[in-house]
């Protein structure tokens, strides 16, 4: 018995402290060191589902800084204050980017999956609605929904050129997994109703704006139909020119120098602004950025393009690209590292 | 000995494992599962745990996923009540688990899982669970272990009416009529259960709405027939239909005010066993089953119309040789034909041939208290029409000392085969299945220390068990963007799980009542991480669950809680659902109003403190509800 009594003590104890060594506590992750900067990159980690810093003077990077909500499909960044799209919860975190605090949140309303948001002023924002084929005028002064704007089928990407807002709808059919006509309403900001819709190719999916000329990335079908890119003269509001891309593109943003750059899985291409030509083309694309997603160029002509690996395996980049497109670093981003924005 | 016990006693209290379940160790049970014949708990190797007919009967619930929500004997995942609820063991994904009826895989093979919600309480006799890998035993699916339900068997002439009525509308009547008659018996059971599940419930912005859209209606016949067509040989025949018509409500901010689902499952089962001597007996085995799932959403932006139909036929013969001796073996061989028919992978078809075979060493010794040594090696050979599955070996050890003290140990490797919808998903412009997965594949191990005082102490019977477990998984499938941003499964994934699941009974008797006062408990450590060290989602690190019983089979009150920690929804390991703990509440009368019958009474009080609780993030759980069952009982010769 004596033998039985001691196997039983040592089996016990060794599991217990097994027990003790393996299960003690919750894993906590604490984020109170000082997080503020004056000039920075904020990434959207998509699968984490939090924001990543970017300390653009000490080039250093901070992840998972600030929770974010579900889905988070856009941020974008006014004055010291972040708005963060949450598709996955129907609102926009209003995000002060002094003390990464949350302190506001615009309800966009139950099943209506906000997609981006665009300002026209200080005092107006338009926010794309997929759910609800429109686009949500938001008050900002009391962050409340004025207005519910119809718009085309499943609005994603807006851009504003002066006082109009250009929405795509992708026209995407769930039904039948396949889109529609590729179309861009344009909302006159005075009266938030829509004033003309304008042609495009398949799937536009983002529009970003440089002088009066307004950039419409059209993504094609992921198969057979390749993206192409519309510019729209925002006078006339007709579509002037029309780029064959090539390939799939997936972001797209505007360099102060006038270079549109576009982010594709073998690199980044490129189009110039005022000529309407490619500069880097699919064949021949900036390598180094492969694979990018989310883009945007600081005031200096800095580019910051995040890369997110979505098999989860730790491998979410922010690359950085100076201003001769050379790759000047690449820093460890948080989970899904996915869409970008600039304080500077 | 009696210091041992209170210091083994003050040991289980100060590692906070005071926990019970409802009557999860029932003493002097017999299990199938864990050897494919009948053994005791006592003498076989894997950790396993039998939910017993009276713990079943001492619930109001209606379905599986009701009876699992209130232990911690599994841990599930639920989606709303009525609409989906899967399981985890071991820190498993619910497709890593095999549910088996009466040994028939209930595991769809499209998409792998099982939905508990869909499995009818009133069927069943009891459940085995098996701990850890069984692919050795039961080949695919078995990688976190083995849910086994047993269905009811005929009785003699019985008659049994019961009702349950509880919250939001919940109705449940089910009928059940058996008879024997010399040598033949028959059992039928119908049921039909109902509910609004309106529940009220807070959304993202803080206000109070009521949860539309969720009441569901499922109806059930279960019919078995046994011929003891010899004294040594037996046919049973049963056969099962089932429907369920359930609306389902959404997530959270994203709800689908007018989707269905239907749901339907014709089962037809035979079992011919044939016992040839003391030491040799065969079973043969043939079953076909046919799962139809329906979803309709007519709702922009996702409308859709999709139908699934899965019909399985499986044929098995197993022959069980030097019964009754210290090294009994099973053998067996089956053949598994699988088809799909499906608007999301088209018609699909899939050959499955096995082999297996698992035997007992065991040897008898009286060596310083040890009195039995048992080795279970057990190997199993799978060949499948649409991927390589192979080998897969297991051993288990046991020794028992004065059969009071047992130590095991296992190890082996499982698989979890590729889903129809991960082989051959239609490629589009976003997706695509990859016929060139393989299965994912588990090296696992454990082991645990269990101490029985069943019979040694007056008045009281303790058997406290623990067990440490380890898992590694590797070729994880695991869907991820492509060139083009095209998503499709790859052998990507690799995780690594490691726990200690511990279960405590403590029953006392008093006043000439045995088992007067009950205390049955377990708690389940689970530190399941993927390739970058995160907790994988859904996995609770900490599970409680025990049970607090006290009274007569006649009149009883008992008190249920279960606490689990957070639960991450994000694989970042950034955002959790919080812990929470909930409490349930029970109390059973049962008086012979007439000769040769039985009625019942049992009140619940679910939740009964209102926990605000999220199992799944944004689908809400019920708070505090009610219910009772009444029922009556007629038995005769």
């Amino acid at each position: 018995m004596l033998f039985i009594r001691r196997l039983v003590i040592v089996s016990l104890m060794a599991l217990m402290i097994a027990f003790g060594i393996i299960g003690c506590g919750e894993d906590n992750k604490d984020n109170t060191e000082d997080i503020t900067s004056t000039k920075a990159v904020y990434i959207v980690n998509g699968s984490a589902q939090t924001l990543s810093m970017f300390d653009i003077e000490k080039s250093e990077m901070k992840n998972d800084v600030f929770n974010t909500g579900k889905w988070t499909a856009d941020i974008k960044i006014v004055g010291d204050k972040a708005y963060v799209v949450n598709t996955g919860d129907n609102n926009i975190q209003i995000v002060d980017l002094i003390t990464l605090t949350q302190t506001g949140l615009i309800n966009i309303g139950d099943n209506t999956s906000p997609e981006r948001i665009v300002f026209a002023d200080n005092n107006k924002a338009y926010v794309t609605c997929l759910y609800t084929n429109s686009v949500k005028a938001v008050d900002l002064g009391s962050n409340a929904v004025t207005k519910d704007i119809p718009v085309g089928i499943g609005p994603m990407g807006a851009t504003v050129a002066g006082k109009k807002v250009y929405v795509c709808n992708p026209a995407y059919d769930f039904a039948t997994n396949s889109y529609g006509k590729g179309t861009v309403s344009v909302i006159d900001s005075a009266n938030d109703s829509v004033i003309k819709t304008i042609d495009v190719e398949t799937n536009p999916l983002e529009a970003v704006t440089s002088g009066d000329k307004v950039f419409v990335m059209c993504v094609g079908n992921y198969a057979d139909i390749m993206g192409k890119l519309c510019i729209i003269d925002s006078a006339s509001n007709t579509v002037t020119k029309t780029v064959d891309l090539g390939t799939t593109p997936s972001g797209i943003a505007i360099s102060p120098k006038g270079i549109a750059y576009i982010t594709t899985f073998g690199g980044l291409i490129s189009v110039d602004v005022n000529s309407g030509e490619l500069i880097h083309t699919s064949a021949s694309p900036l390598a180094d950025f492969a694979s990018g997603s989310g883009i945007a160029f600081s005031k200096d002509g800095t580019g910051y393009i995040c890369v997110a690996d979505w098999a989860g395996t730790g491998n979410d980049k922010l690359l950085v690209m100076d201003a001769s497109e050379k790759l000047a670093g690449s820093y460890k981003a948080g989970g899904g590292a996915s869409i970008v924005a600039i304080k500077d | 000995m009696k210091k041992i016990f209170i210091f083994l006693f003050l040991l289980f209290l100060t590692i906070e494992t005071t926990l019970a379940d409802n009557e999860v160790i029932k003493l002097d049970e017999i299990i199938i599962s864990a050897t494919r014949t009948e053994s005791s708990l006592d003498r076989i190797s894997a950790s396993s745990v039998i939910v017993s007919e009276a713990q079943i009967n001492s619930s109001v619930a209606n379905d599986l996923s009701d009876l699992f929500n209130t232990t911690n004997i599994v841990q599930t995942t639920d989606y709303g009540t009525g609409s989906l609820s899967t399981i985890s063991m071991r820190g498993s994904s619910s497709s890593q688990v095999l549910v088996l009826v009466d040994g028939k895989r209930l595991n769809d093979s499209r998409n792998g899982m099982v939905n508990l919600d869909l499995i009818p309480i009133s069927n069943i006799q009891r459940i085995e669970i098996i701990r850890g890998g069984q692919s050795a035993i039961y080949g695919a699916d078995a990688v976190g272990g083995i849910i086994n339900i047993i269905t009811k068997k005929p009785r003699n002439s019985s008659i049994k009416l019961s009702s349950n009525i509880g919250s939001y509308g919940l109705q449940s009547y089910e009928i059940e009529a058996s008879k024997k008659i010399k040598s033949i018996g028959g059992l039928i059971s119908l049921s039909r259960t109902s509910s609004d599940s309106d529940f009220p419930y807070k959304n993202k912005f803080g206000e109070e709405l009521i949860r539309e859209n969720a009441e569901y209606a499922k109806r059930n016949v279960f019919t078995k027939l046994t011929w003891n067509i010899l004294p040594s040989a037996n046919l049973e025949i049963s056969a099962n239909h089932f429907y369920s018509d359930a609306n389902t409500p959404g997530m959270i901010g994203f709800y689908t005010p007018n989707a269905k689902e239907k749901d339907k499952t014709n089962d037809f089962s035979l079992n011919f066993r044939h016992k040839l001597s003391p030491i040799a007996s065969y079973k043969i085995t043939a079953y076909d089953r046919y799962a139809f799932m329906r979803y309709i959403n007519p709702t922009y932006p996702y409308p859709s119309d999709d139908t699934h139909k899965t019909n399985s036929k499986n044929a098995e013969i197993q022959f069980n040789i030097f019964n009754n001796t210290n090294y009994p073996l099973v053998i067996g061989a089956l053949h598994l034909n699988e088809k799909v028919d499906s608007t999301a992978v088209n018609e699909r078809g899939r050959q499955t041939y096995s082999g297996y075979a698992q035997q007992e060493i065991g040897k008898e010794l009286s060596l310083k208290g040890l009195k039995r040594v048992s080795l279970f090696p057990a190997i199993r050979w799978d060949h499948y029409s649409d991927f390589e599955a192979g080998i897969s070996p297991k051993i288990g050890f046991l020794a028992s000392f004065e059969d009071m003290v047992y130590i095991r140990a296992n190890i082996g490797k499982s698989y979890r085969a590729p889903t129809m919808s991960d082989l051959y998903w239609p490629s589009s412009a976003m997706t695509s299945g990859n016929p060139n997965l393989k299965p994912e594949k588990s090296n696992d191990g454990d082991f645990g220390v269990q101490l029985s005082l069943l019979n040694q102490l007056d008045n009281i019977r303790i058997r406290f068990g623990t067990s440490y477990f380890q898992n590694n998984i590797t070729d994880g499938i695991q869907w991820t963007p492509t060139i083009g941003g095209k998503w499709i499964p790859n052998n990507i994934a690799k995780i690594n799980t490691k726990g200690i699941e511990t279960d405590m009974m403590f029953h006392l008797s008093m006043l000439d009542i045995p088992d007067l006062f009950r205390i049955n408990s377990n708690y389940t450590l689970t530190i399941a991480k993927d390739s970058l060290g995160n907790q994988l989602i859904h996995r609770p690190k900490h599970a409680l669950g025990y049970t607090v019983r006290i009274g007569t089979n006649n009149l009883w009150c008992q008190a249920q809680g279960l606490h689990q920690s957070r639960r991450f929804y994000t694989t970042a390991n950034t955002k959790w659902l919080e812990p929470f703990t909930k409490y349930d509440f029970q109390a059973g009368m049962e008086r012979r109003i007439l000769k040769d019958t039985k009625t019942g009474l049992i009140l619940e009080l679910k939740n009964a403190f209102n926990a605000d609780y999220q199992l799944s993030a944004d689908y809400p759980m019920p708070g505090r509800e009610w219910g009772f069952r009444l029922y009556f009982g007629m038995e005769g010769e």
